[in-house]
């Protein structure tokens, strides 16, 4: 520990220019973050939110130059430099460059945020959590693999190169990915994973290079763990093994009950049943089922995640969607939850219409879906005073200088996400805001300050606000026997 | 005592390259050992091998006992480097370089310090990145020798330096090196005749021979015969005569395995016409380059194994 705080020491005297240039920037960014928290207006608020994000940037900017500097003091590729004949012990070296990165990076950081939360007026100690969390997801997500790479690089446009091939490869492999959606469902489990690979594989390159300073194969383990984590992303949708990771804490009484039901379906082997067809938009040609989710606890709520569909034909020809979510459409079907009324409408497309509609199938349905129980309600009136909302944080309705009346903004410093309901929205025109609106906090990695779920409100009105905590994750079956695929007839 | 440095079949190759092949390498202790050898010949390599900034292909190296590859901290204090192409950390001025290594070493010698500083008039307050190449060279030699290292491995540390320079860090070597095992590779002959024990000729990363240069001055020797009329080389030339010349009656050769009786006896007989025969000694650098060129000419493999068997066991 001697050596460490003695290499510790050697590179604060000389580093201190680019310490001082992190120290600005943290200072820079927390100002920004205290003074979005303080914009009253909607335009103001957009316009310090955009500084905000300068700042951001500037300041992420600085810790890679830090953290490069850092590194490159006593690079680890090569075979030139003056300390690996000297009597250095690589542990010493680690620790050096790890307390070095945490007193100048992770430390300024968690003091940024102790003054953001304290200008928020939220109490740092009863966040520690939260601040944990930031802190550990800064490490995982950006300072361990940021010093890895520089540990298996020699100057800074090498390390700028590596990071813009890592950025394009993440680049590419996003659009594929599902990560799209809120946390509060299933997208936490492959991004969960992805960063325990990225965290732990660039740790043990990182680790494995101060050790035996073998390059090629730390680079190659590097390559590879972001092979993996874009594979991760692009094959670890939440389906199968993904969704089997799944663990809420099980509300047996709430989930058990869970059933569902086909509405109108039109069963060839009974006429008496009459088909209601559902089309979808003028320009649907697809047939439709709907699928009734019943057998809930009064105000607990199932959101459908992910629905299968398998169809088999009585000549023997089968068909199956595999898992999808509402935002992907698959060759064959479409779903869109409904999940106020419990419904979940599936649309057969025209090609499925046709292929299967001369004989009957059996259809078959899987619904993956999370039960949401309510945790607080909380009744707001616009009129700009601050309510309290336990388990979100510190919300308020204020007037706006735009046109479309006021706006909700909240400040939170949970550790854990929510999924916040409110009651009272206005469907704006031209928008397709559902009442309620629906959305999610996230707060470790939103702004403490503030966070707008862009909400407009009417004018006086009373708002209710509802956090719901995710209590089950179930998969519930239903077949659906000689069914006669029709085309839905367009409506004029 | 055992070697402070010793390897075995030691190779390192750079994908086809091979750079270092199986070098069989003993430096007895108390040695000043000259390693020799042509451009891209393996030295700094074999250097690089048994600092462990590089690792072998195959074979071994042993430096104070321990294996190579196993260099810990506990070894490196008890080393001293120096590199021609070593980079230093030119942000350091001299005072700070030598404070901030102190405690690297428990063995640091302040005293020692303060006076190698003083005696190459080192700039203590200048930073490394503005001292002349000979200056830094004096800054790593002074950190490397406060400590009283057993063993000084220095791999080209006159390159480019004056004469004055070089004369002052062989002083300053030299002085504070008593009893150490010394470990040279370099380009300058005529100073590390000066002052080297042992000598060791590498060439396409093999050891051609290593011997004490004592017996490697004794065994060569230009030669000059002064024959009666122009001489034509006869087909019984002895392997061990190499780069001969003929002008005008004169004959002239190098004799690598040089024998005050056999040599002349050895003339008389090829050339009974010979008249004066003058056999000279050879600085270290002619003979550096006599076995470079036959090297490089591939003349003679036969000699180079007749050189082995003669050359004075490490």
């Amino acid at each position: 520990m001697r050596q460490a705080l003695h290499i510790f020491r050697k590179d604060v005297r000389f580093l201190w220019p680019q310490i001082l240039v992190v120290l600005a920037m943290t200072a820079l960014f927390a100002w920004s973050r205290v003074s979005v928290g303080s914009t009253p207006g909607w335009v103001d608020f957009e316009t310090k939110t955009s500084d905000t994000f300068s700042f951001s940037l500037f300041l992420v900017l600085s810790w890679w130059l830090l953290i490069a500097s850092i590194i490159y003091k006593e690079p680890l590729v090569g075979d030139r430099q003056f300390w690996l004949t000297r009597p250095y012990s690589w542990k010493s070296l680690l620790v050096a460059k790890a307390l070095l990165i945490l007193a100048f990076i992770n430390l300024p950081f968690l003091v940024s945020d102790i003054v953001i939360l304290t200008a928020g007026g939220f109490s740092p100690s009863r966040a520690a959590a939260n601040l944990l969390g930031r802190q550990a997801a800064l490490t995982a997500v950006f300072l361990v693999p940021a010093a890895a790479v520089a540990s298996v690089t020699r100057h800074l446009a090498d390390l700028v190169i590596s990071v813009f091939l890592a950025t394009a490869l993440y680049g590419l492999a996003y659009p594929y990915s599902r990560l799209d959606e809120t946390w509060v469902r299933l997208q936490w489990i492959p991004l969960s994973i992805s960063v325990a690979i990225l965290v732990s594989g660039t740790a043990a390159a990182f680790t494995l290079q101060y050790a035996r300073r073998r390059t090629w194969f730390s680079r190659g383990m590097l390559v590879a763990v972001s092979g993996l984590c874009a594979a991760t992303m692009l094959t670890a949708k939440p389906f199968g093994w993904t969704v089997a990771l799944q663990n809420f804490p099980v509300a047996p009484t709430s989930a058990a009950q869970v059933r569902l039901t086909a509405a109108h379906p039109r069963y060839t082997g009974n006429p008496g049943f009459a088909p209601q067809p559902t089309p979808r938009s003028t320009f649907a040609t697809e047939d439709v089922v709907t699928i009734h989710i019943d057998g809930l606890t009064p105000g607990d709520q199932a959101v459908t995640d992910l629905v299968k569909v398998s169809i088999r034909g009585s000549h023997g020809a089968s068909w199956s969607s595999g898992w999808i979510n509402d935002l992907r459409n698959t060759a064959g079907v479409e779903w869109s939850p409904a999940s106020d009324t419990g419904d979940v409408s599936v649309f057969f497309r025209r090609f499925l219409v046709d292929q299967f509609q001369s004989q009957p199938v059996n259809i078959g349905v899987q619904v993956e879906m999370t039960v949401f129980h309510p945790e607080t309600t909380t009744r707001m009136i616009t009129d700009g005073r601050s309510y309290t909302i336990p388990g979100l944080g510190i919300c308020s309705v204020r007037g706006s200088s735009l046109p479309f009346g006021p706006l909700m903004h909240c400040r939170s410093a949970e550790a854990r996400s929510v999924r916040v309901k409110v009651n009272g929205t206005v469907v704006m025109p031209a928008s397709y805001l559902p009442n309620p609106a629906v959305f999610s906090a996230v707060p470790v990695f939103q702004d403490y300050a503030r966070f707008a779920p862009s909400l407009v409100l009417p004018e006086d009105a009373l708002v209710v606000v509802t956090t719901e905590r995710p209590i089950a994750h179930i998969q519930r079956n239903l077949e659906l026997n000689n069914l006669l695929l029709r085309e839905t007839p367009v409506k004029p | 005592m055992s070697s402070p440095i010793h390897t075995q079949k030691l190779s390192k190759a750079f994908r086809r390259n091979d750079a270092v092949r199986n070098l069989d390498l003993d430096v007895p202790a108390g040695s000043i050992y000259g390693l020799i050898g042509p451009n891209g010949a393996g030295k700094t390599t074999t250097i690089k091998l048994l600092m462990n900034i590089l690792r072998p292909s195959a074979g071994s190296a042993a430096v104070l006992g321990v294996d190579s590859r196993r260099l810990a901290p506990a070894q490196l204090a008890r080393i001293g480097y120096v590199s021609e192409n070593q980079e230093m950390p030119d942000e350091m001025t001299v005072d700070y370089l030598l404070r901030y290594l102190r405690p690297f070493y428990p063995t640091w010698d302040e005293s020692l310090a303060n006076e190698m500083v003083r005696q190459f008039d080192l700039p203590l307050d200048r930073r490394l990145r503005h001292l002349s190449r000979g200056m830094r060279m004096k800054a790593a030699l002074t950190s490397s020798l406060a400590y009283r290292p057993e063993l000084i491995i220095l791999d080209e540390p006159f390159t480019g330096l004056d004469a004055l320079v070089r004369h002052e860090l062989i002083q300053g070597l030299l002085e504070r090196a008593d009893g150490t095992t010394i470990l040279i590779s370099s380009h300058d002959l005529a100073e590390l005749e000066s002052f080297a024990s042992h000598i060791g000729y590498l060439e396409d990363g093999r050891l051609q021979f290593h011997e004490e240069i004592g017996t490697l001055a004794e065994r060569f020797r230009q030669v000059e015969v002064i024959l009666g009329a122009d001489p034509a080389l006869p087909k019984d030339w002895p392997a061990s005569w190499t780069q001969p010349q003929t002008a005008s009656a004169v004959l002239r050769f190098v004799d690598r395995q040089f024998d005050q009786e056999r040599t002349p006896a050895e003339i008389r007989r090829l050339f009974p016409g010979a008249r004066n025969i003058a056999c000279t000694p050879m600085p270290l650098k002619d003979i550096f380059v006599a076995l470079a060129v036959a090297g490089r000419s591939g003349t003679d493999d036969r000699f180079l194994s007749s050189v082995n068997r003669h050359s004075a066991p490490a």
